[in-house]
């Protein structure tokens, strides 16, 4: 038993580390032979390794973006590419940070949630509840397992659609991440089969699932519906710098697929990730992102719309405070008659917080009839914050609805004056306002989710306003 | 009504740089259908308080024409107002790519920014690209935008042609309703005459081409 050793890495308000605990760590830095490593250690078939050699020659050629946030900071031969975990280590919730409890419960995280977030994965009660779960799922003849054992044993059906959707080439991102991908889920519904429960990550305990570079793959098949959960509201402490996770998903004819994130990084993460959904005829695409975290995130989920009829839609709230740059937004390109897209987006800043929305519509010719609409709002909290709103429509037939709006505004002084009269504090005030200003996102989000959420606006809030 | 103060521009440049001053009241005003390809700015800085900005644009596009245009509403000064409003009728094989910014400094407090850019596109090998964008560096302001991409609505066609009206008089119609929108916010009576003429000819004639 090892005593967690709780030096503050930084001055992040819920930070906590845990104590590392390796079998294997690769060496700092990026090259032939980490990657080589990596591949050799999870002992993978040989056409995933040449993958990841040619996402690495890829990752070399490839040139950072000039867009976005400021990106210069990034060391990339200042980062462990993979640590391989070892067994279940029993640490007791008691030994965790008095700040890190008193958040979760603030937040009110469910205990077992609490306790695998807290890094007290042996006594995690819902390995009971995930056994159950994956008996339902197997008998309908779902696949949901981490993407390394997914590749041990589908290794087919991996091969059919790994990296086919966001191709190393994508972007330098892209390419970091394919080369040395580790964690994340593959999910495999069949035909007809609806998955009633949201699958969450944290079910899925067999692996880490907070993995630095996280590949996730998910096929639903025709007519199929699935729900998937990832990431949580709790503030995640990591040392690790950057976060840099690629997710595909493939709906088929007449499937579902709806993913929700919350990712609420600590402040000194780089959080760039690459998500892109293909959507084939009337199947539908669907994109919840909270994005809270992180010293920079950059990701625009985007639905790739392939089959007539298709249907896409991205809600995205971003919330910055101080030092945070949220750069979000979403994409939908429209490849066939009739598809429809919505996008909709939430951002706050505060206390010297950067949001920006950045977003893509594009119609190609052969997509006439299609529909698209795009609405950003945007609250400025004080006068240190900025917001930015960048989106293009790229539409090169006529027969289309192509719509966007956007608002920048402050908090209204009727609506604060209205419940400070009330007797309301300021802060409590603010807070509602916020809530209320995101609440068309939230209410889509499953319902511990949207709570928690609100909470930790209202814990964000109380803090920024002295 | 904002009278007096109107600059009227019939061309585009690299170089097309105003800056507005305390208090002055200002329309720009953009009228292309020359049908030539052309690639230019107009920029506007409001260098001063309470001043009121208009920014009024109206493209007829045709043939093989590319039209690459970029707009700027950048408020220094606190308290002023800007307001842009473009809008595009593109025939045949006519690209636009409009680029607009709004862009809100840290010391214009309430300051009010506007941008609305409206794409009528007549063909399918029509393009238009849009990209409007907000920096809201101050945040006591209101500022919002809009853009629309599409064709003529059926149902207001259909309505017309009920009427008795054949296509091309419905969609001359229809068109002329659209522009009036940007051109009748001039306030020059002769000025607003002279413009609907030039773009209403230019429509008939292409019209007319269309079915021959």
């Amino acid at each position: 038993m090892t005593q967690p050793q709780l030096t503050p890495i930084t001055d992040y308000k819920y930070g906590f580390s845990k104590p590392e605990h390796y079998a294997f760590k690769a060496k700092k830095g990026l090259s032939k032979k980490v990657v080589e490593e990596i591949s050799w250690h999870k002992k993978e078939p040989a056409w995933m390794l040449e993958f990841r050699l040619k996402s690495l020659e890829m990752f070399y050629t490839k040139h950072m973006p000039t867009w976005g946030g400021d990106l210069s900071h990034i060391d990339f031969d200042d980062i462990f590419y993979y640590i391989k975990p070892t067994q279940k280590k029993a640490k007791s919730w008691q030994d965790l940070p008095e700040e890190i409890r008193d958040t979760y419960d603030r937040i009110g995280i469910p205990e077992a949630e609490k306790k695998y977030l807290g890094g007290v994965s042996a006594q995690y009660e819902s390995e009971v509840v995930y056994k159950s779960i994956k008996k339902t799922l197997g008998k309908k003849g779902v696949i949901f397992l981490d993407m390394d054992s997914g590749l041990r044993e589908y290794p087919d059906l991996v091969k059919q659609y790994f990296g086919t959707l966001i191709p190393p080439a994508d972007n330098k991102f892209a390419a970091l991440n394919s080369a040395t991908w580790s964690g994340g889920s593959f999910i495999y519904v069949p035909k007809g089969v609806t998955v009633e429960l949201p699958l969450q990550a944290y079910f899925r305990i067999n692996a880490a699932n907070m993995g630095q570079f996280e590949r996730t793959l998910i096929i639903a098949d025709e007519g199929s519906f699935v729900h998937y959960v990832e990431g949580c509201t709790a503030p995640i402490y990591t040392t690790d710098s950057l976060h840099s996770a690629v997710v595909e998903i493939f709906v088929k004819k007449g499937a579902r697929v709806r993913y929700t994130t919350i990712q609420n990084w600590s402040t000194n993460t780089y959080n760039l990730v690459t998500k892109r959904m293909r959507v084939e005829e009337e199947g539908i695409g669907e994109w919840i992102d909270g994005n809270l975290g992180s010293k920079l995130t950059m990701k625009y989920p985007s639905v790739y719309l392939m089959g007539k009829g298709a249907r896409g839609e991205v809600l995205s709230i971003a919330y910055a405070g101080a030092g945070q740059h949220q750069d979000a937004g979403g994409k939908a390109i429209h490849f066939a008659p009739y598809t429809t897209s919505k996008i909709t987006s939430k951002s706050v800043s505060v206390g010297g917080g950067r949001t920006s929305y950045r977003g893509l519509i594009q119609v190609f010719p052969q997509a006439f009839g299609a529909k698209t609409k795009v609405v950003c709002d945007a609250l400025l909290i004080d006068e240190k914050s900025r917001s930015d709103t960048y989106p293009t429509m790229d539409i090169r037939t006529n027969d289309v609805q192509i719509e966007h709006e956007a608002t920048v505004s402050k908090i209204g002084d009727a609506q604060l004056f209205y419940l400070l009269s009330r007797g309301l504090k300021k802060a409590d005030a603010e807070a509602m306002i916020v809530n209320g200003f995101i609440e068309p996102i939230v209410k889509e989000l499953p319902l511990e989710y949207a709570v928690e959420l609100n909470r930790l606006i209202q814990l964000e809030m109380e803090g920024s306003v002295g | 009504m904002l009278q007096a103060n109107v600059t009227v521009i019939y061309s585009l440049s690299q170089d097309q740089h105003f800056t507005v001053k305390s208090g002055e009241q200002r329309t720009f005003f953009l009228c292309l259908s020359d049908g030539e390809s052309v690639d230019g700015k107009l920029e506007v800085t409001i260098d001063g308080e309470k001043a009121h900005v208009q920014i009024l644009g109206v493209i007829l596009g045709y043939g093989k024409q590319t039209i690459k245009l970029f707009s700027l509403q950048d408020h220094q000064r606190a308290q002023s107002i800007s307001d842009l409003l473009i809008k595009s009728v593109l025939f045949d094989e006519a690209k636009l790519f409009y680029e607009g910014l709004i862009r809100i400094e840290k010391d214009a407090q309430h300051s009010n920014a506007y941008q609305k850019n409206q794409n009528l596109l007549m063909s399918k090998k029509s393009w238009a690209d849009s990209r409007p964008k907000l920096e809201i560096l101050a945040n006591d302001v209101r500022c919002t935008h809009g853009a629309t991409i599409g064709k003529i609505r059926e149902d207001e066609l259909f309505y017309l042609r009920s009427r008795g009206l054949d296509v091309k008089t419905a969609t001359l119609l229809i068109i002329e309703g659209y522009f009036s929108d940007v051109v009748k916010r001039v306030g020059d009576q002769l000025k607003q005459e002279e413009i609907m003429s030039l773009l209403l000819g230019k429509a008939q004639t292409l019209l007319k081409k269309e079915t021959n």
